[in-house]
């Protein structure tokens, strides 16, 4: 039991890394309808910054933390200005090449500039594990925990209580409806880029010490935070993050069984999820099915 | 009509002398001919994903996965069975067509970005598995495998192969757009203009996804199968997901729905990293991050536009 | 007060529109008329700045309309109520209407509100309720309210009858009256003519992207021409 419990909660803390990838995601797909595949790389690129600032500029975390997330924010900013303004009414295959395209671009200049060793990346929080009742949870994991929650937290509030965030889910349902009544809608586009990207360098800075920082180091992260939000309907921040948590804890739980299959046990989890339930857990907008 | 005929016929001719040449060309360069085999054996499977995105109007992000299926196969049918080696070929190609058939079932009921992630799982999943596997070799790859033999000859140098694989390329090409042309490749191309429109006309539109998918699967595979027998390795991350983007970069860049595109976004793919040489081999990378960037909002028909905007210019 | 002055405007190759000239005075309810696919739509697009003009201009009080955005343009105190009412339908009956004002400092959006909520009671009882849980006479009301909810001037409206019970259409229609005595200029477009041009002052016949008939509603009424391709013939 206590095994199980451990697994569990371990799981939770490996599935609010998926969870805050995937809300990133989930934050531009919704609103622009562009399904980022660059989301892993943009956090990748931004954490490299972050690293420089911490071991060579000798810069606090705190601050670290806060200046990745303006990275992101402005890395957003750029891409949605330059690049996918122009481009916005081109068909779905276009927009997932536009996307790659930009991951591309980010791999190899992070290749480039700071090479592809692995490098050690700093614990967030120094300090032994923590346990709680029968589980033991590294400082780490908790850190990583309460980032989603509170990650989760503000983004309801962005798209419940504040006018920007009910013109982010307007444009979603209707986006010619909200031009017709006077919405600034590329100013909101700007800025839904801008608060994903900002997600993704927080999301990879969080846990870039978990594994450890090399360019491809998001690459199996954004699959599983893509499956997450495939389980959690495609069009919801809860559903993003709810599936991120489950895939998770099912992923360890079946990794401490069946230790072959762990990373493949969910993808096909999540293709059979496509299949028979394409709304997903969460979901509400049904997928164009023919 | 008769002299601009004339023309292409000259123009072809003369195609076919200068890749003959080649070989003779780089004769005291063979890695040269190595890089282009490579080449070849990218552009084919591209040709397969051309066939699906470029005509079909299906997303795979998950091609490298049917190679993998192909080269495994093949190799591990000879090494370990010893079967022999055409037969191990077909059944390479037969493997990654069965395993087409089964990512084909998504396409019939998903579209765009679910199709994308059902893909992209699928793919990763067959890497994951395959570095599992024991037959495989598992996370060490699996080495020493044989060159390739064509009956009693095997083609172990470089430019042997060259040859063998400038066939294949022709004889693919030539049955992917006898494909297009065929009843059927009108049927797979009306489904990607408008699966609405052609269920009206009495298309199947799900039968004709899964041909296509099959039919891609089959020549991917068949890429994968000489691939192996090229290189004599083969490792799982090698068709991650990491390579299933490299494809369709190089089906991109080359230029989607054309049918020489395939081989210009492999050669781009290839030889860029080898010009730019071996400093600045990253910097390759974020040349096709700017090359897939640009030619999706430039160039929607890739390289290859620009090819048939200089041919117009020259008139040929 | 709304000037489209030769107006040149459409969609890719094509032009819908070809060298349109409408005046609008304030306090006015100016009926356009056509059959389907005349333009009138495209013309109330291109007021709003959703298409560009390509030629000829748009102003409103002197002020040159070309090459604003829609949000500058209801800035400017005109708004567009769409044909097909376009509902947010997952959000509620309240942040439909705050969308509408969506550049409108908090205050004044609160009592605008509570204007929109005393016009239409309906809207008020129904305020928490998602927008694609109301009737489509309720919807209506809303997509009316969320034409007035920026407090315009002038007020475009396509189509407001299309797929509604007589009874509501003629509720619609009342509205329009009130609006003008409270000072708003409405820029009506319908298919029902019958109706429009009871209430119109003037109108316009639209016809192939071109003007081909103008007056007093009273007057083109009495039109045969009208009488015949729009009233259903001669009564």
């Amino acid at each position: 039991m206590n095994i199980l419990a451990n697994l569990a909660l371990r799981g939770l803390a490996t599935g609010a890394v998926y969870a805050l990838v995937g809300m990133g995601i989930v934050v531009i797909l919704q609103t622009t309808n562009v399904m980022n595949f660059a989301q892993g790389d943009t956090g990748m690129f931004v954490t490299y910054l972050a690293f420089f600032m911490i071991t060579t500029a000798k810069v606090p975390y705190s601050l670290v933390l806060v200046l990745t997330v303006v990275a992101g924010a402005l890395i957003g900013l750029i891409v949605e200005r330059f690049m996918m303004r122009s481009v916005r009414s081109r068909s779905h295959l276009s927009l997932i090449m536009l996307t790659l395209g930009l991951s591309l671009v980010f791999q190899g200049l992070a290749a480039f500039l700071f090479n592809t060793e692995p490098r050690l990346f700093p614990p967030l929080v120094a300090g032994d594990s923590i346990k709680l009742g029968p589980v033991v949870l590294s400082r780490q994991d908790i850190v990583v925990l309460l980032a989603t929650i509170i990650v989760f937290g503000v983004l309801y509030l962005f798209l419940y209580r504040t006018k920007q965030g009910a013109a982010a889910r307007s444009i979603s349902q209707d986006e010619y409806a909200a031009r017709v009544l006077g919405i600034p809608t590329p100013s909101i586009y700007m800025l839904v880029w801008a608060i994903g990207s900002a997600l993704a360098g927080l999301a990879a800075l969080l846990i870039v010490p978990r594994f450890s920082l090399e360019p491809s180091f998001m690459g199996l992260i954004q699959v599983k935070a893509f499956s997450a939000i495939v389980l959690g309907g495609m069009d919801s921040v809860f559903g993003a993050a709810v599936g991120g948590l489950i895939i998770g804890v099912v992923e360890n739980l079946v990794a401490y069984q069946f230790p072959a299959i762990k990373d493949s046990f969910m993808l096909i989890v999540v293709v059979i999820v496509l299949l028979v339930m394409p709304q997903g857990l969460f979901g509400k907008r049904q997928q164009r099915r023919f | 009509m008769v002299p601009s005929r004339r023309r292409r016929l000259t123009a072809n001719a003369a195609l076919i002398v200068l890749v003959l040449m080649v070989p003779l060309v780089f004769r005291t360069k063979p890695s040269v001919i190595g890089y282009l085999n490579i080449a070849m054996l990218y552009a084919l499977a591209t040709q397969g994903l051309n066939l699906l995105m470029g005509f079909g109007g299906l997303v795979s992000l998950g091609h490298a996965a049917f190679m993998a299926i192909g080269g495994y196969t093949a190799a591990v049918l000879v090494m370990s069975y010893h079967v022999n080696m055409f037969l191990a070929v077909v059944a390479g190609v037969a493997g990654a067509g069965l395993f087409g058939l089964v990512i084909g079932f998504p396409s019939l009921r998903l579209s765009g970005f679910y199709l994308a992630v059902a893909t992209m799982a699928l793919g990763s999943s067959v890497a994951d598995v395959i570095k599992r596997l024991a037959i495989t070799g598992g996370d060490y790859g699996l080495s020493n495998i044989p060159s390739l033999r064509l009956g009693p000859w095997t083609l172990a140098s470089d430019a042997s192969r060259y040859y063998f694989f400038v066939v294949v390329l022709t004889l693919v090409f030539l049955a992917v757009r006898n494909f297009l042309n065929s009843r059927s490749g009108r049927a797979v191309r009306a489904v990607r203009d408008s699966e609405m429109t052609a269920a009206a006309m009495g298309i199947n539109v799900a039968a004709y996804k899964l041909i296509t998918f099959i039919f891609a699967a089959c020549i991917a595979g068949l890429s994968g199968a000489l691939y192996a027998f090229t290189i004599s390795y083969l490792h799982p991350t090698n068709f991650g997901l990491t390579f299933s983007i490299g494809l369709l970069s190089m089906s991109i860049i080359g230029g989607l729905g054309t049918i020489i595109g395939p081989i210009l976004g492999a050669l781009f793919w290839v030889m860029l990293p080898l010009i730019i040489g071996a400093k600045l081999t990253y910097l390759a990378t974020v040349i096709f991050g700017l090359s897939i960037i640009g030619s999706v909002v430039f160039l929607p028909k890739g390289l290859s536009e620009l090819v048939t905007r200089v041919q117009t210019r020259l008139k040929l | 007060m709304l000037r489209v002055d030769q107006v040149v405007s459409g969609y890719g190759p094509i032009d819908v529109l070809n060298h349109v000239t409408i005046s609008l005075e304030k306090g006015e309810i100016v009926a356009v008329l056509g059959a389907n696919g005349a333009g009138k739509t495209t013309l109330l697009r291109t007021i709003t700045g959703l298409i560009r003009v390509r030629k000829g201009s748009v102003t409103f009080d002197d002020k040159l309309l070309n090459g604003l955005s829609p949000a500058e343009v209801v800035r400017c105190g005109i708004s567009h109520v769409p044909e097909g009412r376009h509902i947010f339908p997952d959000l509620t009956v309240e942040e439909n209407l705050l969308l509408a004002a969506y550049t409108m400092p908090r205050s004044q959006q609160k009592s605008r509100l509570e204007a929109m909520y005393t016009m239409f009671s309906i809207l008020a009882e129904r305020r928490r309720q998602a927008g694609g849980t109301l009737s489509g006479g309720e919807q209506q009301m809303l997509a009316l309210a969320r034409g007035l909810m920026p407090n315009p001037r002038l007020m475009l409206l396509d189509e407001p009858s299309l797929g509604l019970a007589p009874k509501i259409i003629g509720t619609v229609f009342e509205t329009l009256v009130h609006l003008r005595e409270s000072g708003v200029s409405v820029l009506l477009v319908e298919q029902n003519a019958k109706r429009s041009l009871e209430v119109a002052d003037r109108a316009y016949i639209l016809v192939t992207g071109r003007i081909a008939l103008e007056g007093t509603a009273h007057d083109l009424a009495s039109n045969d021409m009208v009488k015949q391709l729009y009233l259903g013939g001669i009564q």
